[in-house]
């Protein structure tokens, strides 16, 4: 719900994930985690939304 | 001088603690490598995670969010 | 619409004289014509303080959670819409069935006051407003308008889907057939066709106008918390400044809190001063929780819950 909102103001899609990961998924968790980085290095920085004051 | 650096993107993962925390962990002691541009915030519970710390997430300049349970 | 007026003042003049109920909320008359203001009326002298019309937008069910802990009993005048909000209170726990009294309203819909004026001459004050079904005559000092209605309705009301009160003790006026003018989620469709960077550039532009006002918090009647994560100061959740990122993160947070509560009645967005199009986030998800879990507006049925609130092993999984 929340990723469908996000997509819908403006966010690129990918840059929110949800991904279930067991315990015993350690494997699952560096293919997401690999697949991830890969997918947000492809989109860029985030710009949206960024607080820039700081 | 400049330096040509390549766009390193700062993913903040929610990890459940008994869930993909401890998959990290096993991702961990099995050797496993993966990029360490994942920066994992331990919550007890994927349940915990409230819509505005995602929103929070953004705004202080990360690039991506992983909530995973 | 005259009897409907004597009829509401009739009835709350009963409840109020056989002291069934010792608080009226209703609809009274404002400054002019076109501005209706909630009036709270506690003695049967006050009835004729009561009015119905096509200028009662206000969700008068938002006062309710105001006498929660009051003694006595309430009646409360509401349109098709309200009423939506009342069953949510209810399965919110916020009011008890029996210490209210609901005055079901059934409503043609609601004109909005600002495509009205753009129509009259300008300083022209309203004398009569006449609904005619499908149409309006408007009477002013500076001579009579005649204009198809649905071009003046509320957005909302163009889309209603309960023109009769969904929980109503006694109903007023006769029952009004759904119209549904256009596709209810059409406006949501036409933002989702658009590419990212277009959402972008709409989003950004309506949010960087917020004033952090917070009308849309302080009207919603699904807004039942005691102390809002907006006013809180100890801890600080989120950050009080106004800007692009704050009013977004704002926004968001907002309408994701009333994800599955909110019952589309519109408030926010028509009292918002800046003229942000909320409802189109609020409509986002009613369409996301009618798509993924073929859930009904919130509130259309009393002991409705919502899809976010429980699982069931039929619900779609995205995450895998």
């Amino acid at each position: 719900m929340l990723k469908r909102l996000l997509e819908y103001v403006g966010f690129e899609p990918g840059r929110f994930q949800a991904r279930w990961i067991s315990g015993s998924e350690g494997a699952k968790f560096t293919t997401t985690i690999k697949d991830m980085t890969e997918k947000i290095k492809s989109l860029g920085p985030n710009k949206k939304m960024r607080d820039d004051i700081l | 001088m400049s330096i040509a650096t390549e766009f390193n993107p700062i993913i903040v993962g929610f990890n459940c603690n008994w869930c993909s925390y401890a998959g990290a962990d096993l991702a961990g002691v099995s050797r496993m490598k993966y990029p360490a541009n994942v920066r994992v915030i331990r919550v007890p519970c994927s349940g915990r995670v409230n819509p505005s710390f995602v929103l929070r997430a953004f705004q202080k300049g990360a690039d991506g969010v992983l909530v995973s349970g | 619409m005259m009897d409907v007026i004597q009829q509401l003042r009739e009835q709350a003049k009963k409840l109020l004289e056989e002291k069934k109920v010792d608080l009226v909320i209703g609809f009274g008359q404002g400054t002019e014509l076109a501005r209706t203001t909630p009036v709270f009326i506690d003695s049967p002298e006050g009835v004729s303080k009561l009015t119905w019309g096509p200028f009662c937008a206000n969700n008068l069910a938002k006062y309710l959670t105001d006498y929660k802990n009051a003694p006595g009993n309430i009646a409360v005048v509401v349109k098709g819409c309200d009423s939506r909000s009342i069953n949510r209170l209810l399965d919110d726990n916020q009011i008890s069935r029996d210490k209210v009294v609901i005055i079901g309203v059934p409503c043609s819909g609601q004109l909005e006051w600002q495509k009205v004026s753009a129509e009259i001459k300008p300083g022209a004050s309203l004398k009569e407003v006449v609904d005619n079904g499908d149409s309006v005559s408007v009477k002013t000092d500076a001579g009579d308008y005649k204009f198809d209605k649905k071009d003046y309705l509320l957005h909302r009301c163009l889309v209603c889907e309960n023109p009769n009160p969904v929980v109503s003790d006694l109903t007023i006026g006769k029952e009004q057939p759904v119209k549904n003018y256009e596709d209810r989620f059409a406006e949501v469709q036409a933002l989702e066709q658009m590419s990212t960077e277009e959402k972008n550039a709409y989003w950004d532009k309506q949010f960087s106008r917020c004033l952090r006002c917070y009308a849309c918090r302080n009207v919603c009647s699904v807004c039942t918390c005691q102390t809002c994560v907006f006013d809180q100061m100890l801890p600080m959740w989120v950050s009080k400044r106004t800007n692009l990122s704050e009013n977004t993160a704002f926004h968001l947070t907002r309408a994701f809190h009333v994800a599955g509560r909110c019952v589309d009645c519109g408030e926010c967005d028509r009292v918002c001063p800046m003229d942000i199009p909320l409802r189109k986030l609020n409509q986002k998800i009613h369409k996301d929780l009618g798509d993924l879990f073929e859930s009904p507006t919130p509130g259309t049925k009393p002991g409705l819950v919502s899809p976010l609130g429980e699982f069931s092993p039929g619900d779609p999984e995205e995450f895998m």
